[in-house]
């Protein structure tokens, strides 16, 4: 059974159709690209998928592990295995590192049917997995995303990410705003938390993440359809030509 | 000696002749504009008289750090004992009397409410016993009672230079009736007051209540607030910085639903040089409630080298809820920094689709964002009270 | 002769910092002093009135006799004004009213060219179409075959209320009702002329139009009303100067402007008052209270204000946006200089009514002097104001000990997904920025002017570009003699 099944989607902001039928289907262990052109409907698809409220699925559906996600709100969905990495993760003032945390880690445990995970124990692992991703102790502290630099706003994401252990990760635009260093360090906690069992959708304007994060498959998404997909080989094709002759194509 | 006590009582006829004349403020009156008192003109009010003590609600016979007013008569002051603070009644004090009447603001009619029925006052005078002796905090328990009844506070702080005082303030009870507290809080040279606030009066009590500060030269006043109780709650605050190097904050936190009314004044006279004033007042409102925050600072002529910032911001939970904001600045000194800011909204849709993104539910999410939106203000109470400011919070909230 | 010329000479350095503050000597008609229903029939014949005109101004007249003078809220000081010693009505004395520029008085045309605004057609550089009023009456219009042909109508509103009855019938007093407040019931009563604009659908007005404003005659009050309405998907940029002669005694400037923005359309509406504001001492002086206030009544319109305000012995004025329909857009840049004994209350209202309206108030307040300068805004989401937003910044700058600068903003939000929010930030210029300028060989007043230019620069960049080089001397000129 796949992991993720985009079926014929169709999905609207306001009045706008943004995705016109997109069919996508990512099995666990894979890593899938969608590359395109500024406005083709790359962030619309990562927050459709989320279940973010204003984005309207007209047509079509969403299936994690053979279920449609469609009636499940944001939190649901997340709890369920489904994880985004932002573009532009929201500053959340006011609001300790830490115990957004925990209730996220908590939120998904509870679904589960596990216990609250112990408060020091989390604290140990919170600290490990934020060394390994180069995440100083002090921005631990600090409220979500506050005064987070782009590279560190990216990194704590993938801090997330490794506490939630999502089955789905659909990292939005993560190289956006990333020095080389950064990217580096980024691509290999993705890399590092990658395994059999999870599916990986990267979505990304240029090809250089892909040198980071290998995929499987490359599709390429112009005017809210999947133009063509291929391998690797595709995304340094696209570096080479450009998107020009996709958005034609379509 | 008779002659002082004359000295009380014709203070107080002159504050009801006064509000005989002039009644309630009405909406037209720039310092009422947002508060409606129609309900309290039409009620039936009766001033509070010496309640017979019962056993429930005679205070705590062993309490030496406590003063109980049952609405606004205050029991045992001969209890108190706090190394450098004495309790006495005010009508017996012509002096101090007098400096009330001279503070109470011309044409403030509830203020004169408050004077007209009031049996008497209660003195805290506290002197300087020098830093390591400083006395635990002086609580100051308001309950309230029975139907009809407006109660009458009338209290005159008085902190010598180089004093410090901290003063627990807690109003609440049930029934249907207004409470007007008036104080007047003098601080001397150097003094410090640390003045915290619980307003948590039962939903169909009314309060009306009047601080006059005033600050000589190098004295801090840190006032702290949670008003979260009452039907139509207001909590005035006027403060005269009359010398140089005078501080003062202004923390509050107000909270209301239904059809309540939450009303935060406060005008800061800097008349002096180099003084310091920080107010920073945040609200939620939920249901059909109705808010507003009007906040002066007028800075004189003299008053150079003034640091006056306010800071106001209303968070909005319901759809028939209603915030006002009025933050004045009067300024005539130039050699000054002074600001302001207000924000009013709901919660942030990115933010709480960000929380959601990550398995945490709609009701917990909304409840992160809530106590964020309180985070700056908490994080701004003076430490000593900030646990016992938030239990108020926290029950208002559970509340939900 | 040379005595006669020191003389000049002297006057002029002794007044000469309000260089408009000429008289010009001119025939007039006038009207006799004082107010009662016969002076509002008086000037109604005068201006050849239909009769529900005539009707409308004593409706607003009887309003306006059961009213009060706003004396209590503002922050403005000033002896109770006598209307019985007015001439509500002055004109310069012409058999008929001029059917091209070659009739108009020469006297009158060489003063709006001492006033930098030449009316001559072949004059005009930048293709600003102008009406000039002088007192009482809009003495020429500029530029009107070329706008007709695009279907625009630019003409004194007199002229309008004749020609185009039904248009004035339909928008007069829809945004600024008879009784909508003191000064508005008595130009409603006593309006003696103004311009009238209109821009047909989906026009976008060819030109920057522009009316100067002038009060010559003594004892004389101006009473201008001006109304423009855009159509569905129109634009317009409309200009405004002001000037008046020196006098010792104050004279009184009561105009509204009403502006009606239709759906998808926009008004951009610019300001340059500098009325006399009287002496170092306060003494004469233009005493302005105007109400001005623009209906976006149609989904997507805009409105836009932009006000220089460094004239007048009393500004009391508040251009302010009714945001009716949904996604329209209301803003409010605002520079205002008060010097000497010069008073300003001033300010904006944005009303928010329609889902998505958004509004934007960017205020500079400066006071010099012993002037004060007030900052009063009201900003009001109503219920069905739907993620409407408001952005408020508000700064004032304190030059000198002895003036004051003072901010009353309103904030009332009943709409949950309404935002507001509002800054607010008093100080003077710096020692250090003063330092720099000077030692970079700047003299004191060159250096001030620069510093409050560049503390206005937000709201100076959305003056059109003709007036915004007038405005930055003229902030200069008004700051003149505030730093010893």
């Amino acid at each position: 059974m796949p992991l993720l099944e985009i079926k014929n989607l169709h999905a609207s902001v306001g009045d706008k159709p943004i995705l016109q039928g997109i069919n996508l289907t990512i099995k666990a262990g894979e890593i899938h690209a969608i590359m395109g052109p500024n406005g083709s409907g790359k962030s619309t698809l990562a927050y459709v998928l989320a279940g973010r409220e204003g984005y309207e699925v007209t047509e079509g559906d969403i299936c994690l592990d053979g279920e449609s996600v469609l009636e499940m709100e944001a939190d649901a969905r997340a709890r369920a295995g489904l994880f985004l990495a932002f573009q532009y993760p929201v500053e959340l003032p006011g609001v300790g590192g830490m115990s957004f945390l925990r209730a996220a880690v908590n939120a998904k445990r509870l679904a589960q049917g596990a216990d609250e995970v112990d408060h020091i124990a989390f604290v140990k692992i919170v600290r490990e997995a934020a060394a390994r991703l180069g995440i100083k102790d002090d921005m631990l502290k600090r409220a979500v995303n506050v005064g987070f630099s782009g590279g560190e706003k990216k990194r704590y994401e993938i801090l997330q990410m490794a506490l939630l252990e999502p089955s789905m990760a659909i990292l939005d635009e993560t190289d956006s705003g990333l020095d080389v260093d950064a990217l580096r360090i980024v691509s290999e906690g993705v890399n590092a938390l990658k395994n059999d069992a999870m599916g990986v959708l990267v979505i990304t304007h240029y090809q250089r993440l892909l040198d980071y994060i290998i995929p499987d498959h490359v599709h390429i998404l112009a005017d809210g359809r999947v133009v063509k997909s291929g391998d690797k080989a595709l995304a340094l094709e696209v570096e080479k030509t450009g998107y020009g002759g996709f958005t034609d194509a379509a | 000696m008779p002659h002082e006590a004359i000295n009380f009582a014709k203070i107080t006829a002159e504050a009801a002749a006064r509000h005989a004349e002039n009644g309630w403020p009405k909406q037209r009156d720039e310092a009422w504009r947002f508060t409606d008192l129609n309900a309290i003109r039409e009620m039936t009010l009766a001033p509070a008289e010496v309640p017979s003590v019962t056993t429930e609600s005679a205070p705590p016979q062993d309490a030496k750090d406590l003063i109980q007013f049952i609405n606004g008569i205050p029991q045992g002051i001969d209890k108190v004992a706090l190394k450098g603070v004495e309790i006495a009644p005010l009508s017996t004090d012509s002096a101090r009397s007098s400096a009330l009447a001279e503070a109470v603001p011309s044409g403030h009619s509830v203020a004169d409410f408050a004077l007209a029925h009031a049996k008497d006052g209660v003195v805290i005078a506290v002197a300087d016993v020098g830093a390591d002796a400083v006395a635990p905090p002086l609580t100051l328990r308001f309950d309230y009672r029975g139907d009809g009844i407006s109660s009458h506070a009338v209290i005159v702080v008085d902190v010598a230079a180089g004093a410090n005082l901290t003063i627990l303030e807690e109003h609440k009870g049930d029934g249907v009736g207004l409470s007007a507290p008036l104080m007047l809080l003098r601080l001397g040279a150097g003094a410090e007051l640390h003045h915290a606030r619980r307003l948590i009066e039962g939903d169909s009590r009314h309060h009306l209540g009047l601080n006059l500060v005033q600050l000589d030269t190098g004295a801090l006043y840190h006032g702290d607030m949670v008003l979260a109780g009452g039907d139509i709650a207001r909590s005035e605050t006027q403060i005269a910085m009359t010398a140089p190097d005078a501080k003062a904050y202004l923390n509050a936190v107000y909270l209301g639903r239904d059809g309540q009314m939450r009303d935060i004044t406060s005008r800061i006279d800097h008349d002096a040089p180099d003084g310091q004033s920080f107010q920073r007042v945040h609200g939620i409102l939920d249901g059909r409630a109705k808010a507003v925050f009007q906040g002066k600072v007028k800075v004189a002529r003299y008053a150079q080298k003034t640091d006056g910032n306010q800071m106001s911001r209303t968070l909005l939970l319901s759809r028939e809820a209603e915030a006002n904001t009025k933050p004045e600045l009067e300024i005539y000194a130039d050699d000054v920094a002074c600001s302001h800011g207000a924000t009013i909204g709901e919660i942030d849709a990115d933010q709480l689709f960000y929380l959601k993104s990550r398995g945490i539910s709609t009701e917990d999410a909304r409840q992160f964002l809530i106590e964020a939106f309180l985070v700056d203000v908490v994080d701004a109470l003076d430490e000593p009270a900030r646990g016992w400011l938030l239990e108020a919070i926290a029950a208002w909230l559970e509340r939900g | 002769m040379s005595a006669t010329a020191e003389t000049i000479r002297q006057v002029e350095e002794a007044t000469g910092k309000y260089k408009y503050g000429f008289v010009t000597d001119i025939a007039v008609d006038k009207a006799p002093k004082g107010l009662d229903e016969d002076t509002i029939r008086f000037i109604s014949a005068k201006k050849e009135e239909p009769a529900w005109m005539l009707e409308w101004r004593l409706k607003a007249f009887r309003h306006w006799l059961k009213m009060k003078e706003p004396h209590h809220w503002a922050m403005l000081d000033y002896p109770p004004i006598d209307y019985q010693d007015i001439h509500y009505y002055a004109a310069p004395k012409q058999a008929e009213a001029p059917k091209s520029l070659d009739e108009v008085d020469p006297e009158l045309l060489r003063t709006y060219e001492k006033l930098g605004i030449p009316l001559h057609e072949q004059e005009i550089l930048a293709g600003v179409a102008v009406d000039a009023v002088f007192d009482s009456v809009s003495v020429a219009t500029t530029f009107r075959a070329k706008l007709a042909e695009a279907g625009v109508i630019f003409c004194p509103i007199s002229e309008a209320i004749k020609a185009h009855p039904e248009l004035v019938k339909a928008y007069i007093g829809s945004v600024v009702p008879q009784g909508d407040n003191y000064f508005a019931a008595l130009n409603s009563a006593v309006f003696t002329d103004g311009s009238f604009v209109y821009i047909p659908k989906g026009v976008r007005c060819p030109m920057e139009l522009s009316t100067y404003f002038r009060i010559n005659e003594r004892n004389t009050g101006q009473f201008e009303r001006t109304l423009i309405i855009a159509e569905e998907g129109s634009y317009v940029s409309y200009l405004e100067g002001c000037t008046a002669p020196q006098r010792d005694e104050n004279q009184l400037h009561a105009a509204v402007v009403e502006l009606v923005a239709l759906q998808d359309a926009e008004i951009k509406y610019s300001t340059v008052q500098n009325w006399y504001p009287g002496d170092e001492n306060g003494k004469g002086g233009i005493y302005n209270f105007v109400t001005k206030r623009g209906r976006c009544q149609g989904a997507r319109s805009k409105i836009s204000w932009t006000q220089v305000e460094t004239g007048s012995a009393i500004t009391w004025k508040y251009p302010s946006c009714i945001l009716e329909g949904d996604g329209s857009v209301g803003e409010f840049y605002s520079v205002a200089v008060t010097n000497n004994a010069q008073q300003a209350d001033t300010g904006t209202k944005m009303i928010h009514i329609g889902a998505n309206t958004r509004s934007t108030i960017i205020s500079k307040g400066i006071s010099a002097g012993r002037s004060n300068n007030t900052y009063r805004g009201l900003v009001r989401m109503l219920g069905g104001a739907e993620s409407a937003r408001n952005f408020t910044q508000c700064d004032s700058l304190l030059v000198g000990d002895q003036c004051g600068a003072h901010t009353v903003p309103y904030i009332t939000s009943r709409n949950p997904t309404a935002q507001v929010e509002h800054e607010a930030t008093t100080s003077r210029i710096s020692e250090d920025q003063m330092f720099y300028c000077l030692q970079r060989g700047m003299e004191v007043e060159d250096a001030v002017s620069l510093i409050v230019n560049g503390f206005c620069k937000e709201v100076m960049k959305e003056l059109p570009m003709e007036f915004a080089v007038e405005a930055q001397k003229l902030i200069g000129i008004s700051l003149e003699g505030s730093v010893g």
